[in-house]
């Protein structure tokens, strides 16, 4: 009892000299595997967004690739800032946190937000740059919800379960009235994910994914919507394309096995190189990578990813305090949803959903969120004696 | 863990949370084992069959259109040939902001005069290959041309491109013959499936240029491409050369066929200013607005000149007929211009089937031609319920067969008739079927095989047709009355009229098979077909001959033969003959022919008119017929006159004048 260490002693020790004793200590039990396979993979991304889109932009073949290195090169301080903070200090922002996501939330649907291929879910930045507040949402969610459930100590009740899924229910509500239900399916499981963890009695669970499984069919499916409605939010599917979603893995999982064991060779996938899959450095963006490097490359990438997620799963396990494990559980969740979704979309086992690959995908906000959550893991971790 | 727990309760709490970890992640594990599994299913699998739809995805076949074959006159005179025009492109596939689109856009609809709109159509042209730039303009003038290439920054995606057009150094010369070049559609597609043909490839439409597509379009550049899914070529992987198309050598005689055209024409102008007197008595003047002069070779059966009128400019064809111009030629004021009326007129042949009546009068026996007969200027047939008279009620007074050819006696014919139908009440077939089966074995009742598009049969009547033909008839008894082959309809027959129907070019064939003493041969437009390039300017390289097609010998004797010829040498020379007026002036005895005046209600009579030369030893037969131009004496023998005398040697005949006539 007494070996543990309280937040607030913590932050009373104002001395810099031993901050930085403390960092430094800290620091030397940083998880290097989670943090080098997160780099193997954001460089493996920045080579097949090159691959895929080098015959986008003539005039520049690095259009891409540099933007995607800006927020790489975000993302990656965004990891040392967040290292250098104790992640204890952001438990108590999570009410800051949680709030931060509601507004950018509402504030994007206002006429602040703007809206492409029908979808209310960017604001525009200069330098042509968006951003996107559903990805940063999910950071916000995991920190928020952990802090509720640190706070209770997993001792989840009815009454704070559905608090919980009331806090849950309105930023997930948001998300989906841009519309952009494959986020909101994400930041679904990611809370139920969550909520197991924090001690939700299972008939409970059973329950709530239920509901939120017939929530969403009733919604694409049953008569309550007008059609221009259900094409909005079916249109997320595969943005642009709503109709070509057949097309799409058709056209991926013919690119995924014409690349065999070895692949076509790097620039040398005539899908990939032709074009031929819609949002392949994107979404998609898996399917240039298993054509031109083939099964030796996506299996290696699947291997990355198994390590990134099991030096999460490893940092939830040994976090001081139940807050740590938490955030990693949420990032945990985030993390293998989002990659089974993509990759299984890819290969034709899951449906088309507008799920980004992490570190992968072409996409800003997507990428400055996910490094940053690899940081909140780093942190979670590295502090586990601390 | 390795480190302390809080309190008891949290211990308890975080060791519940560590089994559902754990639960988790099995669940994790099991997620990523399922994209393991279905990985290697994807890519070591299944993957050669998948590598061969990725192939097929991505390489394309284009088919550029070879050099088409040149046409040309039996003198090698060429009627169609290929110029280069500048034909202005887009390319789809550049790739340009949407602001640079409508700026080049705006630009190039300028220099082209043309509205954004229309070339933004162009453009998006669904007929346009996929995979070249698509053609926005063809034949633009140099100065656009020049313009452009100087301006080349201004107009990226826009290119000139040398093409070859059909050109026509005689312009609308034999135009009907000829035919012209359109766009392929569904339907040619559909039918010459796996010839090589692509949405947006020019075709033979009509004429020699639909008949001898295959020869002059030769054979079409082979292109095996790699292309992305933009379309845009990666790699050429096969490359065929084309083969150019063969010319063809016409059996036409392009001065003949101009003689021809000017004279049909100025026969028809002429004619409206000729008075008709309608069955009411009123008077009005002749519509001429149509008709067609067929010159036939007697000896082998080779079109010499084929003219229709009105004509068409195959010119405006090219490049997809203008929707004002195809309505002008499909508007029944304009006449109908796209018919051939030599191969798909149909009309009466009046008093220019005599021939045929004479024929199968001497051969059945019904007819002596050599005994006299009072024609007292009508006839009364069924039991004196009805009577025939002859035209303007004229008695010729005693004739024999030549004579009543000469001066065109209607009732010596309706005699024949008569006699014929007698035998046919009396169940006597051959004899009562006489005309019938002797105009079928001069080649009416189907078409000639000319091999031209859209050739008619034209029609036979007899017992069966009748009943055929009122088969729909839901009244039983005026359905009986009317299949029944009356007398009327033998007397009617034998006068070519009723409800007999031919067309131009099959008068045109019996008459010559008449001409050569009997022998049919199916009249044919080209003789052979020559190596690209030769026959005009380099001797002809003959790549294969296309001989005259000879057909079954008729039943016709010499002293037969003799005997109507001279009726119709009369028709021309005697005083007394038809168009006797018409040929005025000419040396006696190197013209035979016969006129037509056939009724053809509602319209206006149709002048047709035959003629033969030279006598002795026929060469040319010449069919003209003018629709609603009344007399064959008044306008269609003076047509047939000014195109034999081009046919005599004389390359510019006077001018036509159509005259009113004495009699039929």
């Amino acid at each position: 009892m007494a070996t543990i260490a309280p937040p607030r002693p913590l932050r009373r020790r104002g001395l810099s000299a031993r901050r930085a004793w403390l960092d430094a200590t800290a620091l030397r039990h940083v998880d290097l595997v989670l943090l080098g396979a997160t780099v193997v993979v954001s460089l493996i991304g920045l080579l097949m967004i090159y691959s895929a889109t080098r015959h986008r932009v003539p005039a520049d073949p690095y259009y891409f690739v540099k933007r995607q290195s800006v927020a790489l090169t975000l993302g990656f301080g965004l990891v040392a800032a967040l290292l250098a903070i104790d992640y204890r200090k952001l438990r108590d922002s999570s009410v800051l946190a949680y709030g931060a996501v509601v507004l950018s939330l509402l504030a994007v649907l206002s006429p602040l937000g703007s809206n492409t291929r029908g979808a209310q879910a960017w604001f525009q930045l200069p330098g042509s740059f968006q951003l996107e507040p559903s990805e940063l949402a999910k950071f916000g969610i995991i920190v928020a919800l952990a802090g509720y459930a640190h706070q209770h100590r997993g001792e989840m009740d009815p009454w704070r379960l559905t608090v919980t899924i009331a806090l849950a229910a309105v930023p997930i509500g948001l998300v989906m009235l841009q519309p952009d239900l494959g986020t909101a399916m994400v930041l679904g499981l990611m809370v139920i994910a969550l909520l197991a963890v924090a001690g939700a009695r299972p008939r409970h669970l059973v329950v709530l994914t239920l509901l939120g499984a017939t929530f969403v069919f009733a919604i694409v499916s049953l008569g309550m919507l007008k059609q221009y409605q259900i094409d909005r939010l079916t249109g997320f599917i595969d943005p642009g394309a709503h109709k070509q979603e057949t097309y799409n893995t058709k056209q991926s999982q013919t690119a995924l096995g014409s690349g065999g064991v070895t692949g076509r060779g790097l620039y040398h996938g005539p899908q990939t190189q032709g074009q031929f899959v819609p949002e392949q450095h994107t979404d998609f963006i898996f399917t240039a990578l298993g054509e031109e490097l083939g099964f030796m490359g996506s299996a290696l990438l699947l291997v990355l990813f198994g390590l990134i997620v099991w030096r999460t799963w490893r940092a939830a396990m040994l976090a001081r305090d139940f807050f740590g494990t938490m955030v990693c559980v949420g990032v945990l969740a985030l993390f293998t949803f989002q990659i089974f979704e993509n990759m299984g979309m890819a290969m034709g086992i899951m449906p088309v959903a507008g799920v980004p690959l992490p570190f992968m995908s072409y996409g800003g906000s997507a990428t400055v969120t996910e490094l940053a959550c690899v940081g909140l893991v780093a942190n979670v971790g590295m502090r586990r004696f601390s | 863990m390795g480190v302390g727990t809080g309190t008891t309760s949290g211990a308890r709490v975080i060791e519940g949370s560590r089994t559902r970890l754990t639960v988790i992640g099995v669940v994790v594990m099991a997620l990523f084992s399922a994209l393991l599994a279905r990985l290697w299913f994807l890519q070591i699998g299944e993957s050669s069959s998948l590598a061969a739809a990725a192939t097929s995805n991505r390489v394309h076949v284009v088919l550029e259109p070879a050099l088409r074959g040149r046409i040309l006159d039996r003198n090698g005179k060429v009627l169609v040939d290929n110029q280069p025009a500048n034909v202005v492109t887009f390319d789809r596939h550049k790739r340009l902001t949407p602001k640079q689109h409508d700026l080049v856009i705006g630009r190039l609809a300028e220099q082209l005069g043309i509205t954004g709109k229309e070339l933004k159509k162009r453009i998006d042209n669904p007929r346009a290959s996929q995979y070249a730039p698509v053609p926005v303009a063809v034949g633009a003038s140099p100065d656009i041309v020049t313009y452009l290439k100087e301006h080349e920054r201004d107009f990226p995606a826009v290119d000139v491109k040398r093409v070859a057009v059909r050109n026509y150094p005689f312009g609308t010369l034999a135009a009907h013959v000829l035919g012209y070049l359109g766009q392929i559609n569904g339907n040619e597609l559909e039918a010459h499936k796996g010839e090589g043909y692509q949405p947006g490839y020019l075709i033979g439409k009509d004429g020699v240029e639909q008949v001898f597509e295959s020869v002059l379009r030769g054979k079409p550049r082979y292109l095996k491409l790699e292309v992305d899914a933009q379309g845009r070529v990666a790699k050429i992987l096969q490359d065929r050369k084309a083969v150019p198309g063969n010319d063809v050598q016409l059996t036409i005689d392009a001065d003949v066929q101009r003689v021809a055209e000017e004279s049909l024409a100025q026969g028809m102008l002429s004619a409206r200013r000729l008075r008709n007197v309608t069955e009411q008595g009123k008077y009005e003047l002749f519509r001429a607005g149509g008709g067609s002069v067929t010159v036939l070779d007697a000896t082998d059966g080779s079109v010499v000149a084929m003219a229709s009128a009105p004509t068409l400019d195959p010119r405006k064809f090219a490049s997809g007929i203008p929707p004002d111009e195809f309505k002008r030629l499909n508007d029944p004021s304009s006449n109908y211009p796209l018919i051939n009326r030599a191969v798909q007129g149909q009309y009466p042949p009046g008093s220019t089937f005599k021939l045929i009546t004479s024929m199968a009068g001497i051969e059945s026996g019904v007819l002596d031609p050599n005994a006299p007969y009072d024609d007292k200027g009508f006839l009364d047939i069924a039991g004196g319920t009805q009577r025939r008279y002859n035209a303007g009620k004229k008695a010729h007074g005693t004739v024999t067969l030549d004579s009543a050819l000469t001066v065109s006696s209607d009732v010596y014919f309706y005699e024949v008739g008569r006699n014929m139908w007698q035998f046919y009440n009396k169940g006597d077939l051959k004899k009562g079927y006489a005309i019938q089966d002797e105009a079928r074995r001069y080649g009416f009742g189907k078409p000639t095989g000319i091999g031209l598009p859209g050739e008619v049969s034209g029609r036979i009547p007899d017992q069966k047709f009748k009943s055929d033909f009122n088969r729909a008839n839901p009244d039983p008894k005026t359905r009986r009355e009317q299949s029944l082959w009356l007398p009327g309809d033998s007397v009617s027959l034998a006068v070519g009229q009723g409800d007999l129907l031919v067309t131009p070019i099959q008068i045109a064939q019996a008459y010559a098979t008449f001409a050569n003493g009997g022998t049919v041969h199916t009249p044919r437009l080209a003789s052979a077909l020559l190596a690209p390039g030769t026959g005009s300017d380099a001797p002809p390289q003959v790549v294969r001959e296309l001989p005259a097609v000879k057909g079954a010998e008729t039943a016709l004797k010499p002293d037969e033969r003799d005997m109507i010829m001279s009726g119709l040498v009369g028709a021309v020379a005697n005083g007394l003959g038809t168009a006797h007026t018409a040929f005025s002036g000419f040396q006696s005895g190197t013209v035979a022919g016969k006129t037509g005046t056939a009724e053809s209600k509602p319209h206006q009579d149709t002048s047709l008119f035959v003629g033969v030369t030279p006598v002795d030893k026929p060469q040319y037969v010449v069919v003209s017929v003018v629709e609603e131009a009344g007399f064959g004496s008044a306008v269609a023998a003076p047509v047939t006159r000014r195109v034999i005398e081009a046919l005599q040697g004389n390359p510019n005949p006077e001018a036509v004048v159509a005259r009113p006539p004495s009699t039929d």
